[in-house]
């Protein structure tokens, strides 16, 4: 399984910041553990999101893959484990801890 | 008084329910919504309290049909029994921090408390009522541990104002909160942990969903069978029996009344399976024939729902039900199905947009044959062996993918994405399931029985009038040409309209190749379903909706009765052929990709 870690470009206000290792939740290896960085969808799915208990800062372990582009399990830390749709994986970013 | 029991999903708010209410339990659906919610009454001390379990809910800022129930019914209470799982602390304060801002008083049931033991969590209970300010009883509702404790404070009527605050003021409160409570000591996976992620895992995850699955159909088959050989047949050919004959002796055979209630004497006797009167066929098959594998099909789904099986699956199949329109919760649907196509056409309404609803529905009448089909399937079919068996099972499953595959390309929309707690896997509390089968049984016995005894009513006066004479001799050539099945197998399709269980039992006795009987069972299950789910369609989908999903299973059902009659030798040989390829391709597959694994290692 080849992981993609690319460099993510961030504009705050006029800055820019470059956040290293910053990938989709779908592209992180079953197995490996992020924290959650960003969200690129909009306020309901943030707010769904987060109901969850899936928010900035949270450090989450992704426990399978489905096959054939199916949804993937995370492992949230000292919480419960959340099943998400593909599409919405690649809308949550996460910066892969080593 | 109006006590509510509110929490997150999967926190154990449903057995604390059953734990404090007795058999006088109604499940109704919320004013003018589509969800559902529980409702049961109990006395304490000399008081009436009446005890609702809100559907589940994550916050009070609703994101879905269901929470926005539970925040509704906030008005109604009197006070809120908040159920917390002790395990989960940090993301169930978020909803208890809600409800403290707004203006009810809340009891905090700590629930789960014997299970941060085994996971290493300490939570000071002191110190987390000192922040709170309410009180905090630690429970474990599948012992009752803690219950009897919380009535104490039914009539707490203190409301403690706590400010509203923005949704970031109110997670790092928790953290600050979670900060003095909480100590979590670091620990390795159990065996328990271990198993939960193999059921999620794909390769280990399929297996394990396939064996649950047959094991599943096994012990409804062997419980169904029980009932029926050892309860359902002694009492009517029993007792009911000589009933039936005081009757008919009473009224003239030949007679109208006879003919409706009692129907025609087989050699001068009554033949529960072909006398066709309302009183002996219209209560043999679906008390007999029928309720004994409902019950058991019911028995084994509560098992399965409380034991926190049922999300992997959806998880295990989300994928494919994306590719026909619906998502991996779909299957819940398609599941009851099996058992009865009734609860699983009111099921549908539960999913999340009026198309997956269209969808489900649809796809659920034309290929999933409910227990009463099945056990008819197996039983005719059966007979020529098994491998005839898994070719009608199997022509369905590709029915079901491709009108799914139509449906999803040609209805304007898309389907939602999944998003789903998972929880831990549990060993089932048997008086619990026991308590969830009896609610179901009586729901089915009210929602489908009547419609049921109402298709009887139908087929008979239609039967008396000549109405089927007519369309067999309408209908009969063209299908017989379509289907290659004689022309009595015409009348028993037709019948099917209205009753298929009772069509497949006209099937018996006519000498059919497994040819025929292998079309005419899958037309059977395809076209239209049973005329009690015909009528919950028309009533859950409307007039047009309901004239659509008819015009799909019509379609359907003659091009599958013509592809089988033309192709059925080259399909069966091909299909064998095809899946031990596929078995093969798959097994070398995962033998060469280990390999690849381990070079690149």
């Amino acid at each position: 399984m080849n992981e993609v870690i690319m460099n993510i470009n961030i504009y705050s206000g006029d800055d820019l910041i470059v956040e290293k290792n910053v990938i989709t939740l779908a592209d992180l290896a079953a197995g490996k553990k992020g924290e959650v960085f960003s969200f690129k969808g909009g306020k309901k799915l943030k707010k769904k999101l987060d109901s969850l208990g899936i928010r900035k800062g949270k450090q989450v372990k992704k426990v399978s893959d489905m096959v054939l582009r199916g949804p993937i399990t995370i492992q949230i830390e000292n919480s419960s484990r959340i099943a998400i749709g593909r599409g919405m994986a690649e809308k949550i970013m996460v910066k892969v801890i080593e | 008084m109006k006590v509510l029991l509110m929490g997150n999903p999967n926190v154990g708010k449903s057995v604390i329910f059953s734990r404090l209410t007795g058999t006088s339990v109604t499940s109704s659906n919320y004013a003018g919504t589509t969800v559902e919610y529980k409702k049961g009454l109990f006395k304490h001390e000399g008081e009436n309290i009446e005890l609702i379990d809100v559907p589940g809910t994550y916050t009070l800022e609703p994101t879905n049909k269901a929470e926005e129930v539970a925040v509704e019914m906030l008005q109604e209470g009197d006070i809120v029994f908040n159920i917390v799982d002790a395990t989960n602390l940090e993301r169930n304060l978020n909803l208890t921090l809600q409800l403290l801002e707004r203006d009810i008083p809340v009891v905090v049931l700590l629930n789960m408390w014997d299970e941060t033991k085994h996971k290493g969590i300490d939570i000071d209970l002191k110190k987390l009522q000192e922040q709170l300010k309410v009180p905090v009883i630690p429970t474990v509702a599948t012992t009752g541990k803690g219950l009897q404790e919380a009535l104490d404070y039914l009539l707490y009527r203190k409301v403690k104002e706590f400010k509203e605050l923005s949704n970031d003021e109110r997670w790092s409160k928790i953290g600050h909160i979670i900060n003095e409570v909480q100590r979590i000591k670091p620990k390795h996976h159990s065996s328990k942990e271990l198993l939960e992620e193999y059921t999620l895992k794909p390769w280990t995850g399929i297996p394990i969903a396939a064996i649950v699955l047959y094991l599943t159909f096994i012990v409804i088959r062997f419980i169904g069978e029980g009932l029926i050989n050892y309860v359902a047949a002694p009492f009517f050919e029993g007792p009911y029996h000589t009933f039936l004959l005081a009757i008919s002796n009473f009224i003239t055979e030949g007679s109208f009344l006879h003919d409706l209630l009692i129907g025609q004497l087989v050699n001068g006797q009554i033949d529960f399976e072909q006398s066709f009167g309302l009183l002996t066929t219209g209560i043999f098959i679906p008390f007999a024939a029928v309720l004994p594998y409902i019950i058991s099909f019911y028995f084994v789904l509560s098992i399965l729902e409380d034991s926190g099986y049922l999300p992997r699956l959806a998880v295990l199949l989300d994928n494919l039900m994306h590719k026909v329109g619906l998502h991996g919760f779909s299957i819940i649907p398609m599941i009851l199905g099996f058992g009865c196509n009734v609860p699983a056409a009111l099921a549908a309404r539960n999913l999340d947009s009026k198309r997956e609803q269209f969808i489900a529905s649809t796809l659920m009448s034309i290929s999933i044959p409910c227990m009463a089909q099945t056990a008819m399937i197996i039983g005719l079919v059966g007979a020529f062996g098994g491998i005839y068996v898994s070719f009608v099972f199997a022509s369905l499953f590709i029915v079901w993918i491709i009108v799914g595959l139509l449906l999803n390309y040609f209805l304007p929309g898309y389907s939602s994405d999944l998003l789903i707690e998972i929880p831990t896997l549990r060993i089932p509390l048997i008086g619990i399931v026991f308590k969830k089968l009896w609610m179901r049984v009586i729901n089915f016995l009210k929602e489908a029985i009547p419609f049921v005894l109402l298709g009887v009513l139908a087929v008979n006066t239609m039967y008396a009038l000549g109405f089927f004479d007519l369309l067999t001799r309408v209908l009969g050539p063209v299908f017989s040409s379509l289907f290659g099945l004689p022309k009595e197998v015409i009348s028993a399709l037709l019948m099917g309209f209205l009753r298929k269980d009772l069509a497949m039992g006209m099937l018996a006795p006519l000498d059919l190749t497994i040819k025929q009987l292998v079309i005419a069972s899958t037309i059977l299950t395809v076209y239209f379903p049973c005329v009690a789910t015909f009528i919950i369609l028309f009533r859950e989908l409307g007039l047009y909706r309901m004239l659509k999903s008819s015009g799909i299973m019509v379609v359907t059902a003659i091009s599958v009765g013509t592809i089988l009659n033309i192709g059925f030798n080259t399909i069966l040989s091909t299909g064998i052929t095809l899946s031990l390829i596929v078995i093969i391709i798959f097994v070398l597959y995962r033998l060469t990709s280990k390999k690849q694994q381990r070079i690149i290692e």
